[in-house]
């Protein structure tokens, strides 16, 4: 397609078909099947993991009621690793023996829902191995949206409950909740989910962003989304999508990376 | 109208599959949608990871509700493209596709088209993908995003003349 004469709508679809072109991840069946397995096995798991965790509360109440000076803090893990970022901006962190190759800060303006908030994104490698991790804030509801999904397991990551997810290639992601924002890591070539979250827990936080040499300029992004969808009426009638008013573009041209 | 009611469709990928449920089941399915909804996923949320977590939790949900659904391949779009859409609107996602292509992720050949592309509204984005890419009819896309054809058209009209407003020099 010509793209300077071609009429707008065949300049998309070629567009489309180009960029629709990369090479799809392989994938097999096998790990569908396995996600379906491990989300059975949850449900099955949370109501007897709730019983259990009634049982424990009555007998944590009932030792307390014997021995004030004993408290129990089921999230914690006595002598373990911490991770206590800082509260007033970015969260900056280093992971000892890695190769941070890229650092970025993606900053989204307040609109009437929610305030301004800046997301901080690490790109690291050691040897063949890759780890990024992506500082989502936003608190519990944030965080129960990057695992929305149910196709996860649980982890401790901090002496902190987690969510793992295992892509099955060596593949994991992990989210954790620490403070108000939820850490999300990816990693790729780890011989075991075991490897990968002690991989994590090496992370520690920095006073300062780092170095200049990785770091790339901010990106600044202004784009409102006001798409409304009702919901739908109580006669059959199908739903409607109202398109508000579009009222931004991205402040300026993408930075360069590194 | 349910997920399970919207029309398959027509493209010759999803009618292969279509005929092969009967012998071989989800594995057939699976091998010979995968790429396509991939694609799709991916052209709808504009991130290779992102597309692949929407596309094989779309899988497992047909898998688990594989006896009750009757036709697969078109649930399995409809919860592809719904999937994809959440991801929009939860993450506004849409914006970070700057980004995203700088780290390698998409193709790092400059386009202003994608790049406006990921400037548009998740619906004005899926309805342009859907009708473009998939080349489905307009009451197809709209028996998709659950909407009016007429809401259809207008996502596809206002689209388009942001693409264009953008993409001019």
């Amino acid at each position: 397609v010509n793209t300077a004469t071609a009429p707008l709508e065949d300049q998309l679809r070629a567009t489309l078909r180009r960029h629709a072109g990369h090479t799809a991840p392989r994938a097999d069946a096998t790990d569908v099947r396995r996600r379906v397995q491990r989300r059975r096995r949850r449900r099955q798991v949370v109501p007897a993991v709730g019983a259990v965790a009634v049982i424990a509360a009555g007998i944590v109440v009932t030792s307390v009621k014997h021995d004030n000076s004993r408290t129990s803090t089921a999230a914690e893990v006595p002598g373990g690793p911490s991770f206590t970022p800082r509260a007033d901006g970015p969260a900056y962190v280093e992971l000892p023996g890695w190769q941070l190759e890229r650092y970025a800060e993606i900053r989204y303006p307040a609109d009437a829902d929610t305030p301004a908030v800046t997301e901080p994104e690490y790109q690291w490698t050691r040897g063949g191995q890759r780890m990024q991790l992506h500082v989502y804030p936003g608190g519990n509801a944030m965080y129960e949206v990057r695992v929305g999904s149910d196709a996860r397991s649980d982890a401790k990551v901090y002496g902190k409950d987690a969510s793992l997810l295992d892509y099955g290639t060596g593949r994991y992601r992990v989210d954790v909740l620490i403070g108000e924002a939820t850490f999300e890591f990816d990693g790729e070539q780890f011989a075991s989910a075991d490897e990968f979250i002690a991989a994590i827990e090496e992370a520690r936080p920095t006073a300062s962003a780092p170095p200049a040499d990785v770091t790339a300029e901010p990106l600044d992004l202004d784009i409102a989304f006001d798409v409304a969808v009702n919901e739908p009426a109580a006669g059959g009638d199908p739903p409607n999508a109202v398109v508000e008013a579009e009222t931004g573009t991205t402040s300026r041209p993408a930075p360069g990376g590194k | 109208m349910t997920e399970d009611a919207i029309p398959l469709g027509t493209t010759p990928v999803a009618r292969r599959a279509d005929a092969a449920y009967a012998s071989d089941g989800f594995a057939v399915l699976y091998r010979e949608t995968f790429d396509r909804m991939w694609r799709l996923a991916f052209l709808l949320v504009g991130d290779r990871h992102v597309a692949e977590e929407v596309v094989q939790d779309a899988y497992s949900k047909v898998l688990e509700r594989w006896a009750a659904v009757d036709e697969p391949a078109a649930y399995l779009r409809i919860t592809v493209v719904n999937r994809s859409r959440d991801v929009l609107r939860r993450r506004k996602l849409v914006g970070r596709l700057t980004l995203l292509a700088r780290r390698g992720d998409v193709d790092p050949t400059p386009d202003p088209l994608w790049d406006a592309l990921s400037h548009l509204a998740p619906a004005q984005r899926t309805a342009l993908v859907l009708r473009f890419y998939e080349d489905l009819p307009v009451r197809d896309v709209a028996a998709l995003m659950k909407v009016r054809e007429g809401t259809v058209k207008s996502l596809v009209h206002r689209g388009l003349a942001r693409l264009r407003e953008e993409i001019q020099p």
